[in-house]
């Protein structure tokens, strides 16, 4: 019966949906508010129903009605519970109507912030919510239907279950938390839209919606920093980030999103580069549906699952009109939402923002580019050509470094213009300890880039210090406050400041995290019992090979001495070679997998990996890395999650206009 | 000159550079894995383009040898409908390296077998099956 | 073939969609666009405003801003709060 419910329940929603549209049209053409009410009523609705599917999906889900097919192929008797909860999003129907779920939720709160403003923009923010929400819910009702009833001949009474090789909590909470972040950005683009087509002159609605980017872009933030995690701690191969077709759709929207955060402070304040804000919130809407598009239809492994389903070329059509209606939007309304102010110096803030958006986009087309050329270079040449981390990393360093550049100068120019003697006062000191960091490095033997990240690392952070030390200073002489009051009360009255000031010192730690990949090692050998081998300076010695027998795999476990150059111990590691199901009969069936053991300090990971085992020989096969630095890429983390936090935490003047 | 048009123009011309430098690396990326060329293990066998090329199909049943002298050295024939190709791998094995895996490999051809330095197995993303296929369960089924 | 629970979602349906459309069947209601939404925007921006001016008085405290601009910036902002509560006082006294 459920399942039955829950499919009506996606039709009632959709017809829902298109009554709403319906009646918010006709509203906008007559002016009576009656229509606005009840298309309002039925936007609540469709959330409504929206949500309530995907109950029951989670309901037939944790239950095990393998009655469902999606629950048949996603979880079996056996899976722990939490994983049968979180099949919801493993799948293709699952995961959209997850995508819908959550712009529902958002919806509904939305709607609840605003029930009393903004009543010329609303109809038009609800249309376009209301038409995502239509696309997804066309999706799962009539191309990839979560609640379709499984299609065998007899009566299932297991199901397939989740790989136990997936059944880990970063697994788990990675694409819900970078789905709040990919969904979030429509609401913000849905006001942008409503904004440009009521003409609508001021920037308050901006102000409002920069607490709704500021949550979405943490989400997305988070999201994407819990899959590098996860990529470096299970799956083995050293490295945290491959430029995957995947990675790629999540970070493309991050990117413009960012320059989009910072742009709309412009907005604010100044009200200008309003045109820039549009296009920028635009594509990163367009980015998200694009890199759902790219994630979810398979069209980069290959173009022939492309063409198999539907739902790829309806994504694409999706996008396309997407991507056609704003730019006509923005050209018809460019004369008007052009700024009369204008940038007055190549010297300011404001065209440190200007720049900030510019190399953001860049980064970002170069990011596309890399992604689609496969597609792009079959099409047109026939030769399929595939796009690796060499290039990836070669076009987008040194914009990277540009960008890390760019955070240090931004915080140091003057709103307007920057005086010649202001300049020399701000720039001396943080430019001149860079020197004499990049004069250190290059002594310690750096070169190249490495030496280059290190040194405007330096410069970043003690600009960013000497930010801090102003506005101290400045509430010292005005006001007397001691330091430490004098910089609780600073953060407090600008928390996006000083809040963002932090998420830029968390970039920074994240940038030396990277540059240590430019000194990784790797090596693999085999090693029989008392056998050593060293990778650099660290040595690595069997002392014991071990078998065990566990409820639902079969493990070695190796014991490695770890000692460093005079000989001193500096760990055990204990890398396990495990075989999941190895009592199955067909050899084909059984699954080797490599438990991991890394070694973690700050000055680097040592990261043993137990490739395969010679019983015969009784050798043990290596593969070795060490990572120096990259600690810092999730302290890093950490670091940009506080600052955000700090610039989001609710002070009461902000409730008055938010 | 005002300073809208020095804004204007520093713009233009960062961006110019940029596009020039995206172009650029696009054809002369300094590291030739940035950009190979996928084709098709037909394809291979009859052009014979001993230029680096990434190739994938699946892993022919029972063609998997390890050398008695390098353990982590291995041949197998990568098959893809009709056509076989032998292949030679020195390296770590991913752990879903077995008979029937669908795997990539990437290197250089050369008389008659190919040489790969990388050997990617396809992402184990879900345990994918056919719900009809009762050869797939684990456990038991019941035939109505 | 009627079943209880049919019936059931039957009713529940019908109440949900008329719960929908009853804005429709009130008498005409006075559209809070305008002059609300005006009177909210301009409090709203004389809030923003007054923080504004505070904001420029510590960006020049710390030195982001050169005393001219400052200057010229202050008295503009001060100006446009005064005529948006001029404003304010017009509209609340309709």
């Amino acid at each position: 019966m459920t399942p039955v419910l829950g499919s009506v329940s996606l039709s009632l929603a959709a017809g829902f949906g298109i009554l709403s549209v319906i009646l918010l049209s006709l509203y906008i053409r007559s002016g009576d508010y009656r229509l606005f009410l009840a298309g309002r009523r039925m936007a609540i609705i469709v959330s409504a129903l929206v949500i309530i599917a995907t109950l029951l999906l989670v309901k037939e889900l944790i239950t095990s009605n393998f009655d469902v097919d999606y629950v048949a192929h996603y979880t079996s008797i056996e899976t722990p519970t939490i994983y049968k909860f979180t099949a919801l999003w493993a799948g293709q129907s699952g995961s959209l109507l997850f995508w819908v779920f959550i712009l529902s939720i958002y919806s509904l709160i939305m709607i609840f912030q605003n029930r009393n403003r903004y009543h010329r923009m609303m109809p038009w923010v609800l249309c376009v919510i209301l038409t995502v929400q239509l696309f997804f819910l066309i999706l799962t009702n009539f191309i990839t239907n979560p609640f379709e009833p499984t299609n065998a001949d007899f009566v299932i009474a297991n199901g397939l279950g989740l790989n136990p090789l997936l059944q880990n909590l970063t697994m788990a909470i990675h694409p819900p938390v970078l789905y709040l972040g990919f969904v979030g950005f429509t609401i913000p683009f849905a006001f942008t839209f409503a904004a440009l087509l009521t003409n609508e002159k001021g920037s308050l609605w901006v102000r409002s919606i920069r607490r709704w980017s500021l949550v979405t872009w943490l989400a997305l933030s988070c999201g994407i920093i819990l899959g590098g995690w996860w990529a470096y701690q299970e799956l083995g191969w050293g490295g945290y980030w491959a430029w995957d077709p995947v990675e790629n759709a999540s970070f493309m929207p991050w990117l413009t999103g960012t320059a989009f955060l910072h742009s709309i402070i412009i907005q604010e304040k100044k009200n200008m580069l309003r045109v820039w804000n549009t296009i920028l919130i635009m594509l990163t809407f367009a980015l998200t549906i694009f890199g759902t598009f790219l994630t979810r239809s398979g069209v980069m492994s290959s173009v022939h699952s492309f063409t198999e389903s539907p739902l790829g070329p309806i994504f694409l059509a999706f996008v396309a009109i997407i991507v056609t209606v704003c730019a006509i939007l923005v050209f018809q309304g460019l004369p008007r939402m052009k700024s009369d102010k204008h940038i007055e110096s190549l010297t300011s803030r404001e065209s440190g923002f200007l720049f900030n958006n510019v190399v953001f986009v860049t980064m970002c087309f170069a990011v596309f580019w890399g992604t689609i050329f496969p597609v792009i270079s079959e099409a047109v040449r026939g030769t399929k050509i595939t796009v690796g981390p060499p290039f990836f990393n070669q076009v987008n360093v040194p914009i990277g470094l540009l960008l890390l550049m760019l955070t240090g100068v931004g915080p140091l120019l003057a709103w307007r213009r920057t005086s010649r003697s202001n300049f020399i006062k701000y720039f001396s000191i943080p430019v001149g300890l860079a020197l004499i960091a990049a004069i250190v490095f290059l002594l310690f033997g750096f070169r190249g880039y490495v030496v280059i990240s290190l040194t405007l690392s330096v410069f970043v952070v003690v600009a960013i210090i000497t930010e801090f030390k102003r506005g101290i200073q400045a509430r010292v002489n005005r006001f007397g406050e001691s330091s430490f009051v004098a910089f609780r009360t600073m953060v407090r009255k600008n928390r996006s400041r000083y809040g963002g000031y932090f998420v830029h010192l968390g970039i920074v730690l994240m940038f030396i995290g990277f540059t240590g990949q430019a000194f990784n090692l790797k090596k693999e050998f085999g090693l029989g019992i008392n056998d050593r081998e060293h990778v650099g300076d660290i040595n690595f010695e069997l002392k014991q090979l071990r078998e065990e027998e566990r409820p639902n795999h079969f493990a070695w476990i190796a014991e490695l001495l770890v000692t460093g150059k005079d000989g001193n111990s500096i760990t055990t590691l204990l890398p396990e070679k495990r075989i999941y199901f190895h009592r199955d009969p067909n050899p084909d069936r059984r699954q080797p997998h490599s438990e991991l053991d890394i070694h973690t300090t700050l000055k680097g990971d040592i990261y043993s990996v137990f490739s395969s085992i010679d019983t015969d020989n009784g050798i043990a096969f290596f593969q070795i890395m060490i990572n120096p630095l990259v600690q810092f890429v999730w302290y890093g983390g950490y670091i940009l999650v506080l600052g955000t936090l700090i610039a989001l935490w609710p002070s009461k003047r902000e409730k008055l206009l938010t | 000159m005002a300073p809208k048009n020095k804004i204007v123009i520093t713009v233009t011309g960062f961006t110019l550079v940029a596009l020039f430098w995206i172009y650029w690396v696009s054809v002369n990326p300094i590291d030739e894995k940035a950009m190979v060329k996928f084709i098709s293990v037909q394809e291979i066998l009859q052009t014979e383009n001993n230029e680096r090329v990434r190739i994938g199909g699946v892993v022919a049943d029972g063609s998997i040898t390890l050398s008695s002298t390098n353990k982590l050295e291995v041949a197998f024939t990568l098959k893809e409908g009709d056509s076989f190709l032998p292949v030679e791998f020195i390296g770590t094995r991913p752990d879903l390296f077995k008979n029937g895996a669908e795997v990539i490999v990437e290197g250089l051809y050369q008389e008659g077998s190919f040489h790969a330095d990388i050997l990617q197995t396809k992402c184990a993303s879900r345990y994918e099956g056919d719900l009809r296929d009762a050869s797939s369960y684990n456990l038991y089924e019941i035939e109505i | 073939m009627f079943s209880f629970s049919m019936l059931m979602l039957f009713c529940l349906f019908s109440l949900v969609f008329l719960y929908s459309i009853w804005p429709l069947f009130k008498g005409i209601i006075f559209n809070p666009s305008n002059s609300q939404d005006t009177l909210d925007a301009l409090e709203r921006r004389k809030t923003i405003l007054y923080r504004e001016i505070q904001y420029i008085d510590a960006e020049y405290d710390i030195g982001n801003l050169n005393k001219e601009d400052y200057n010229l910036t202050r008295t503009e902002l001060v100006q446009e709060t005064s005529d948006i509560i001029a404003e304010i006082k017009l509209i609340s006294s309709n």
